[in-house]
């Protein structure tokens, strides 16, 4: 494993409150390397992959993304890097699964793969790909949503809890699309509490006390 | 625009003296215009004993709008370079801006009850005043119900930069709406020596008061800002030795 | 001209999703039915002055309806968590600043559409210079646009935001209110005045300071 580094943040802190969540934080993601990291509630971890995905400014430190900081950058650039699944879809309620991606793919200038290709790909049935989002069940959403990391340009996932409302054969589908994108060289880092989703990942790590740690292996 | 957390230690703790006797002398001098106001000059011939209320209407006056101006200038430099003076300042001016404009607002109707027979008058600068008054109220209030500190800190900057071409533009759309207000500087309405001299000195008594006021609220917000900058030290210090015995085991 | 197309692109999709939930036209129509009929309940007496309530209950009819769809303005955004996504697939914040104050404008010219005529049947008044008045309504509206649009930008992560839309919209929007108001009544009225070209050349100030302002402050603020 000595691929390159592609995201690397280094001496991050975040503070709210008055209170430091994030503190001396580093973390080297490299190319084709998949990364999970689990935590307490409260702990950090969507704070930290906000700051990662140039959402929010850390207190201190800083993120660079293939040796450029985060900060120099242009959002758009950041943007076309690093794809981000979060806690809500990203995607319009209003508009069905296509006309979302497709509108994704216009707003980018056509980078990404075409919509129903990739609505097939994340397992939603063609009977859904005209439906309102708004009436995706939540396995659903996520998978459409999930549609949208895996069509970006991106060379950095970053995941918050992609297994939410997944049934078994989306857990595995999950599973296989990062597998497929580590292939391609995708460095994917992902939140995440289920303990089997954990132990398919290459590296776990685990937020606490505002610092990552490796995760002692119990046997 | 991240928040400076570097802990100024440019703010001095001890107040300094050129602060004190300023104090002092602003205190003085509103002495000495209330002295001079209640002594010296004649009752108008017309308006009897009310009319000394302008004195200090007009330099509460000059203290809003230079607060006010001041206070989007300063806003507007904290948006294009973010740092804590400038935030600090943005805010005191707001503050002592909106604390004349009140004493405006109330001294005016006061004046104008006797000169005009009526309280409130649609007449161009009341409304200007009174519309102004609002919105750095308004502005004021946004710093405080924002969810976090810098969204608030950018979000009041924004409404406050937003608030001068506003006034700018109210100034006009009121004047041609029609009204009469005295023109008592441009028409030379001043004759009795007396009274030039207590309007003048009024005037630079309550400017400097403002000033002084300006520059306390600047220390506190800079000291508040100093002791948070510390406090988040000293919780980085806690964690960091919380953490200790575990990476040692 | 990308970002022409990015902003195109858009408010095509806030026009769809419009027209989908068309609940939210359907009730802000309502609201302004709603507000000249209390305003008309609050005015008219023996009908004989109504006519110089005209420009008041119009102009305040608008300046009403336009806060309620302000605070709609940014939902789509809001709901699925897209105000980030969009503006990192963008090359900034300018398209999705221009299409919401497009979508603003397109919002409060149908509600116009509805509560001029409205307005001049209830309260029985001819306009004696309409392409006055509808200059008069243009700039107005682009006014309310865009200082709008920034404020309801600015305040979605503000508490209490449904009240603190109007207290700083109100003031700020006051310069139009009055011209429009004026311009308005002196058409009614059927007053020839030199004032008319004042108020218009006001409102076109106005209008052209705060279309520079806004998107320049709306990235400012909204930066990272």
């Amino acid at each position: 494993m000595t691929s390159a580094v592609v995201l690397r943040a280094s001496a991050l802190g975040w503070a709210a409150q008055g209170r430091f969540i994030l503190l001396d934080l580093d973390l080297e993601m490299r190319a084709g390397q998949w990364t999970a990291i689990s935590g307490a509630n409260g702990a950090g971890k969507t704070t930290l992959l906000q700051i990662l995905s140039g959402r929010r400014a850390p207190t201190r430190g800083h993120v660079t993304l293939h040796g450029a900081t985060l900060s120099s950058l242009a959002v758009h650039e950041i943007g076309g890097r690093i794809a981000m699944l979060e806690h809500q879809p990203g995607l319009y309620l209003d508009l069905s699964g296509r006309e979302n991606l497709t509108l994704l793919n216009a707003l980018c200038g056509g980078q990404i793969d075409a919509a129903e290709e990739l609505l097939a790909q994340v397992g939603l049935p063609p009977t859904s790909w005209e439906q309102r989002v708004r009436l995706y069940s939540r396995g659903m959403r996520q998978r459409a949503a999930m549609a949208r990391v895996v069509g970006s340009s991106a060379d950095v996932w970053l995941l918050d809890e992609p297994a939410t409302g997944l049934d078994q054969p989306g857990r595995e589908l999950l599973t296989t699309l990062i597998r497929q994108a580590t292939a391609k060289g995708i460095s994917v880092l992902m939140v995440t509490h289920d303990i089997e989703m954990m132990h398919k990942a290459d590296r776990r790590l685990c937020l606490e006390q505002g610092q990552l740690q490796p995760v002692q292996e119990r046997v | 625009m991240t928040q400076t957390l570097s802990a100024d230690t440019r703010v001095p703790i001890r107040v300094p003296k050129t602060l004190i006797i300023w104090i002092i002398i602003s205190a003085l001098l509103v002495q000495a215009s209330l002295l001079w106001i209640a002594l010296k000059t004649p009752a108008d011939v017309n308006l009897g004993i009310v009319q000394k209320i302008f004195y200090f209407h007009v330099g509460s006056a000059f203290a809003m709008m230079l607060g006010l101006t001041a206070a989007s200038v300063m806003s507007l430099i904290d948006l294009i370079r973010p740092s804590d003076s400038a935030d600090a300042l943005a805010r005191s001016f707001l503050e002592v801006g909106v604390v004349f404009a009140f004493c405006v607002l109330t001294s005016g109707p006061l004046w104008a009850r006797k000169s005009w027979g009526m309280y409130w008058t649609w007449e161009p600068r009341l409304t200007l005043v009174l519309l102004v008054t609002l919105l750095a109220v308004a502005v004021l209030i946004l710093r405080m119900l924002a969810k976090d500190s810098t969204i608030g800190r950018r979000v009041g900057a924004a409404m406050a930069v937003m608030g001068a071409p506003a006034s700018y533009l109210i100034h006009f759309a009121v004047k041609w709406w029609g009204g009469n207000h005295p023109q008592v500087i441009q028409g030379g309405g001043i004759q009795n020596s007396e009274m030039r001299v207590a309007f003048w000195l009024a005037v630079v008594a309550i400017l400097s008061s403002a000033a002084v006021l300006v520059a306390t609220r600047y220390r506190a917000i800079r000291l508040q800002q100093r002791t948070q900058a510390l406090a988040l030290r000293l919780s980085a210090r806690v964690l960091r030795r919380q953490r200790a015995p575990m990476e040692t085991s | 001209m990308n970002t022409l197309r990015l902003t195109w692109l858009l408010l095509r999709k806030d026009m769809q999703v419009t027209a989908r939930s068309k609940e939210l036209v359907g009730v802000t129509l309502m609201f302004a039915v709603l507000c000249v009929l209390v305003f008309s309940f609050g005015f008219l007496q023996s009908g004989a002055a109504a006519i110089r309530y005209v420009p008041g209950v119009l102009w305040v009819t608008l300046l009403f309806t336009s806060s309620v769809s302000l605070l709609r303005l940014f939902a789509p955004e809001e709901e699925g968590g897209t105000l980030a996504l969009v503006s990192m697939t963008t090359s900034g914040s300018a398209p999705l600043f221009w299409s919401k104050v497009c979508l603003q404008l397109l919002f409060s010219a149908l509600v116009c559409a509805l509560i001029v005529p409205l307005v001049l049947l209830f309260f029985d008044a001819r306009l004696s210079n309409v392409g006055t008045v509808v200059a008069a309504l243009g700039l107005g509206l682009i006014g309310q646009a865009v200082v709008g649009t920034l404020c309801a930008a600015l305040l979605a992560q503000v508490r209490l935001k449904e009240v603190m839309l109007p207290l700083i919209l109100y003031p700020m929007l006051a310069p139009l209110l009055i011209a429009g108001v004026k311009v308005t009544a002196l058409s009614v009225t059927g007053v020839e005045s030199p004032a008319l070209s004042n108020w218009l050349s006001l409102m076109m100030v106005f209008d052209l300071i705060f279309m520079v302002v806004s998107p320049w402050l709306y990235g400012r603020a909204t930066q990272p």
